[in-house]
């Protein structure tokens, strides 16, 4: 069976900058897949490219099996749904409205909405916890519920892929892990394929499968986290200090970008857990 | 005061302050707010029809109407002259209001739909200057004809307001893509320098000194038809456009989420957005074809509607047309009765009305943000 997306020595330019460089990935079906970068490297053009919203320079973009530049705005839209960034949607919207404008790509342009339809968005609702907000305006969420109601309109669309960029960019902590547990629920489900790009290598790292780096428009390393998210790989792709660590329990490396002064373990610049450490172990050790 | 009291006090407040602040739970329902619309149409026609400098009782405007319209054959128990008046005066002239209204609130809908924008309305790629610029140099050119029962004037204002448009549309294309800022601002310089050339013609056309009252009268505004003629033409094209309007309903509402979310729904974005201006500038150039600039009409009525009935299309678009005809109806009979036998020109009814009414429901609504 073909995989969801397959994107094949795909370049991309902005006038003469070149942002992406014969970048090669795929996405199996079923599998849910990060995209880390620094800023610029290629990660949202990348996921225009995987949507049809732009087009490659050269190589090609492949949707289950398909040629994407083959398809029809409409049937690529059946195939792949994109969370749409926080956009600034006029007032007067309701939740359910917004989260309704999912079912375009499934309703033909004099027809009405189906009970398919109406189902979907129920259950998207359900799903993402925002049935207690039906009724309500989008614009009076708050930014975490807009963020959950703009992953609900991306499940409603019921497509096989699902492509998302920083999905958990502004919010708190529990927030950041209600939306990925909203995607992987979805991924255990429905089988939907996932490709997120994401700026916290602890939370990739936690909900999927596979990394793929992403340096100056060109894939630097593919593999699972335990591969992928190695200190190395990590400094090369951000251009900072990294240390990764790991969690026995959780079984996958936790990495994190370190202060450029850090001193680990010692002196007034050490981190806060490197001088609590370092207290622990003078204080069992009174003599050195 | 009770200790109950104090405790069901702050749930009582925050449920209202939990309404005012988010209002979209107590919409009306669409049924009552287009059965609402409807009947509002109807009774506006028949009750501008009716009153005029000569009124004609309602019981004899029915009849005659049924008489007219209907397979019965009743005995003439009204005047002829009412018949006359009613059949070949008033009511061309309140059905050519209710059509011009309808197809302005429609074609504000559309603009407001495609730019995002609170301050679009049906003029603002620039169709008004065009238009004006065709009627203007119709009249200082005294131009004689007819083409489908329409003068000269009518002609040259629809060709205008059209031809203003795609110029707009052409001017702001950059590559395969039209972006909306583009178009605004083409609007904005292509308008001014259309409405220049206007005033050139007024100023140095010949014949000037004669036509400045017609032609200030037809910049003001006003529904000017000979009998049924036009309106043979105009009343099926503005159906067809208004149906074709909303075909473009979802498109329209996918662009809301922003043009790469709504072309991630499947909205061939640039097609849309040609297809909704294209639709927009037919509605509008048939309108002021027949009723000279008109203002507020487009830009008012699908906010109004939008505070009642919600932002989607597929409602709000049917619904702007109706409350735009039936408004303007309205409108219209103020103007030609309140100074009669003077006539407000409509345009200026419009504004003068329809400003004051709007900023009410404004504030009504301080959380609707325009």
């Amino acid at each position: 069976m073909s995989p969801a997306l397959e994107v094949r020595d795909a370049s991309f330019k902005y006038g003469e900058r070149s942002v992406l460089d014969n970048a090669t990935l795929t996405v199996g079906r079923g599998e849910m897949v990060a995209l880390l970068g620094a800023n610029g490297a290629g990660k949202t053009t990348l996921l225009r490219l995987a949507s049809g919203v732009s087009a490659p320079f050269s190589g090609e973009v492949l949707l289950f099996g398909r040629r994407l530049g083959d398809m029809r705005r409409r049937e690529v839209a059946r195939a792949v749904a994109v969370m749409p960034q926080d956009s600034a949607i006029p007032p007067g919207w309701s939740v359910e409205e917004v989260v309704g404008l999912s079912r375009t790509p499934h309703i033909g342009l004099l027809r009405g909405e189906s009970a398919a339809d109406r189902r979907a968005v129920a259950e998207a609702l359900a799903v993402t916890g925002l049935d207690a907000f039906v009724g309500r305006g989008f614009d009076s969420l708050s930014g975490g519920e807009r963020q959950m109601a703009l992953v609900a309109l991306a499940i409603a669309q019921e497509t096989d892929l699902l492509l998302l960029d920083e999905p958990t960019a502004h919010l708190d902590l529990r927030r950041r892990a209600d939306v990925l547990d909203a995607v992987q629920d979805l991924n255990e489900r429905r089988g939907v394929a996932v490709l997120a790009a994401m700026h916290d290598p602890i939370l990739a790292a936690l909900y999927f499968d596979r990394i793929v780096l992403l340096a100056e428009g060109r894939v630097l390393a593919d593999g699972p986290p335990g591969e992928t998210l190695t200190e190395p790989l990590l400094e090369k792709v951000y251009n900072a200090r990294v240390r990764v660590l790991h969690d026995d329990e959780l079984g996958v490396p936790l990495a994190t970008v370190l202060p450029r002064r850090a001193h680990l373990g010692t002196g007034k610049n050490a981190t806060a857990a490197g001088q609590a450490a370092h207290r622990r172990r003078s204080e069992s050790n009174p003599h050195t | 005061m009770t200790a109950s009291d104090v405790q069901a006090d702050p749930a009582g407040r925050a449920r209202g302050a939990f309404d005012a602040r988010l209002g979209i739970s107590r919409r009306p329902r669409s049924s009552l707010v287009f059965g609402g619309l409807g009947l509002l149409s109807v009774a506006s026609v028949l009750v501008a029809a009716a009153l005029g400098s000569a009124p004609i009782a309602l019981r004899d405007e029915v009849l005659i109407l049924l008489h007219t319209l209907g397979p019965l054959d009743m005995a003439r128990s009204w005047s002829e002259a009412d018949e006359a008046i009613l059949l070949q005066l008033r009511l061309p002239r309140v059905l050519g209001a209710y059509l011009v209204g309808a197809a302005l609130g429609g074609a504000g809908a559309l603009m407001q739909g495609v730019f995002r924008n609170p301050l679009a309305d049906p003029y603002v790629l620039g169709s008004s200057a065009g238009a004006g610029l065709g009627a203007v140099v119709a009249m200082s050119l005294s131009m004689r004809g007819a083409f489908l029962g329409f003068g000269p004037v009518p002609l040259f204002a629809f060709l205008g307001a059209l031809g203003a448009v795609l110029l707009v549309y052409s001017l702001a294309r950059v590559g395969w893509r039209t972006p909306t800022t583009h178009l605004l601002l083409a609007g904005v310089a292509v308008g001014s320098f259309l409405g220049s050339l206007m005033s050139l013609v007024i100023l140095l056309g010949p014949a000037v000194e004669a036509r400045l009252r017609s032609v200030f009268a037809w910049l003001l505004g006003g529904i000017a038809l000979s009998g049924w003629t036009e309106l043979r033409v105009l009343a099926p094209a503005l159906v067809v456009g208004l149906v074709a309007a909303w075909a473009l309903a979802r498109p329209l509402d996918a662009l809301a989420l922003g043009e790469a979310e709504a072309s991630g729904l499947g909205v061939p974005v640039e097609r849309a957005k040609l297809a909704v201006i294209v639709v927009a500038a037919l509605l509008t150039g048939l309108a002021v074809s027949i009723s000279g600039l008109v203002g507020f009409v487009g830009l008012v009525v699908p906010h109004a509607v939008r505070l009642v009935i919600g932002p989607a299309h597929r409602k709000l678009l049917p619904a702007s047309a109706l409350g735009g005809g039936a408004f303007l109806v309205l409108v219209d009979l103020l103007g030609r009765t309140v100074i009669a036998p003077n006539e407000i020109p409509v345009g200026l009814t419009t504004a003068l009305l329809g400003g004051p009414f709007f900023l009410v429901l404004l504030r009504r609504r301080r959380r609707y943000e325009l």
